[in-house]
């Protein structure tokens, strides 16, 4: 029984992680963006949607989801995506999405600018956000 | 502006920003600003050489080791702050505190300059700025950014010249998997002799990424002004022409590094430098090789300087002409045990050949050089 419960609990939270999709304000023009548009947008390599507007990445600081999130967009694990962070923020040229310790106060930031983009777990996804992609 | 003013001044900002650093990160932790970003990076080096030697190092002059005795003189620890100032500008500064060669405390601001988005992936910046010649130049002081244990670029950086007063404009252009970068920059370039007076430089960078690969290569142009020791001027306008390209190439956990730089100057000596170096990642631990080699060519049919006035020194030196030639030979390990510390352990072997004094006849030593550091950023 014990054990019953023990892998009840693992399953539930396995579930309650959710799916990653990417969310911005639900107010903003920009509806759908490709997994290239995320990624460039994630590895500073522009600071703009396609549209021409500017785009501010969100994260959780210490998210589960953070590492799959850039080995899925870059292909790099933490530590070489790390070394990647070096070269750009020491040279002034880009920045990591800023991060935030807690769903809360990630979502507060998220409600007070248009141009906000976060990845995060559709458990998480509240009224004020609009999903613009969904990894499958 | 007096030098020891301006040294103090500098000291005084780098002291500072360390202060605030060291501050915002134990007392307010994540409610800093939201609009500035602080990092910090540092490095300790223990290295010993066998024999008396000159080898690169993190900050701008080289490093003198005695023989068979450990020193610290490569230790390194810099902050910036990078602060948005409106949706578009943002105000930027890094500087660095380290020991100099001769075992004095040192500061550096290295960059300090406003940076203006206009949309469109353009960006430009003004200020105090590091020359882009090389992926090196600008991350000179960063070790964590490096796999080696020290630049392997000549000692002097891009034959002297590593930062400049001036503006740069920045164009970046991204399509599926295949990002560029074009930079120009102008200004007025400092140069790591005080002999050598920068003019005015304009350097062309472009570079191109994808998620194996990356390739950089510039192309620069200065005028300086030369003087002698005793401040004779030699020449008021002569010029500088320089070339480097570099790649990154990563099949699996193989990464390959490979990098061509070379100078034509008037009247200071032409230097080429090239390397390769191949790591293998194994998950935390990479193990590395590298080989470079520096070339300096002195060519005495550059203009000879002027006689010095009668009643002064009534010897002259003879003009170098020649060849000095650095090539070094190495293995090392870097072990990245967080996700923001890592330790390199790197031993290499360095040759050294100079025929370019007539009255020294060939001066030829080797050394080796071992060398341990812990780097982190954070």
């Amino acid at each position: 029984m014990k054990y019953l419960l023990i892998l009840s609990l693992c399953f539930y939270c396995l579930n309650s992680q959710g799916k990653t999709v990417v969310v911005v304000a639900k107010n903003s023009s920009i509806n759908h963006l490709t997994s290239q548009d995320i990624a460039n947008i994630f590895l500073a390599r522009t600071t703009r949607f396609p549209n021409g507007e500017k785009a501010i990445p969100l994260e959780l600081k210490s998210s589960k989801i953070r590492d799959d999130f850039y080995q899925k967009i870059s292909g790099k694990t933490a530590r070489q995506l790390n070394a990647y962070w070096t070269t750009l923020i020491f040279t002034g040229k880009g920045k990591p999405a800023k991060g935030y310790p807690t769903p809360d106060d990630l979502l507060s930031k998220f409600n007070s600018n248009i141009g906000t983009i976060a990845y995060l777990s559709d458990t998480l996804v509240t009224d004020q956000m609009k999903i613009v992609y969904r990894f499958p | 502006m007096p030098a020891s003013f301006s040294k103090f001044i500098s000291k005084s900002i780098n002291f500072s920003l360390i202060a605030i650093n060291m501050f915002a990160y134990s007392v307010y932790a994540d409610d800093w600003f939201e609009n500035l970003n602080i990092n910090s990076f540092f490095s300790i080096d223990a290295t010993v050489s066998d024999h008396e030697i000159s080898l690169v190092s993190t900050s701008e002059e080289t490093r003198h080791y005695s023989p068979d005795k450990v020193n610290f003189k490569n230790t390194i620890i810099g902050s910036q702050f990078d602060l948005q100032l409106t949706n578009n500008l943002t105000g930027f500064i890094q500087g660095a505190i380290f020991y100099n060669d001769k075992d004095d405390i040192d500061t550096s601001i290295d960059w300090a300059y406003l940076s203006y988005d206009w949309g469109d992936d353009i960006v430009t910046r003004f200020g105090k700025l590091q020359i882009p010649f090389l992926h090196g130049t600008e991350l000179r002081k960063v070790g964590y950014a490096r796999l080696w244990a020290r630049p392997l670029i000549p000692s002097n950086g891009a034959s002297g010249y590593q930062e400049y007063i001036g503006a740069e404009i920045l164009k970046s252009f991204s399509h599926d998997d295949n990002y560029w970068t074009f930079q120009l920059s102008i200004g007025k370039p400092e140069h790591g002799l005080d002999l050598i007076k920068g003019k005015q430089m304009a350097l062309f960078s472009a570079a191109y990424r994808n998620n194996n690969f990356w390739l950089r290569t510039a192309i620069m142009h200065s005028k300086y002004a030369i003087s002698t020791e005793n401040d004779l001027l030699l020449s008021d306008n002569s010029n500088i022409r320089m070339v480097s390209i570099e790649a990154q190439y990563t099949i699996s956990n193989l990464i390959t590094n490979i990098g061509y730089s070379t100078s034509r100057s008037d009247l200071t000596p032409n230097d080429t430098m090239s390397y390769i170096s191949s790591a293998y990642q194994l998950d935390t631990i990479s193990p590395y090789i590298f080989f470079a080699r520096n070339n300096q060519h002195f060519d005495s049919t550059q203009p000879f300087p002027p006689l010095p006035p009668v009643g002064t020194s009534p010897i002259i030196t003879p003009e170098p002409n020649g060849d000095s030639d650095k090539d070094n030979i190495g293995i090392g390990i870097k072990w990245d045990f967080t996700n923001n510390l890592l330790i390199k352990a790197q031993f290499e072997n360095v040759k050294f050949r100079d025929n370019t004094r007539i009255r020294l006849g060939l001066i030829e030593n080797e050394s080796k050089v071992l060398s341990l550091l812990i780097e982190g950023v954070y």
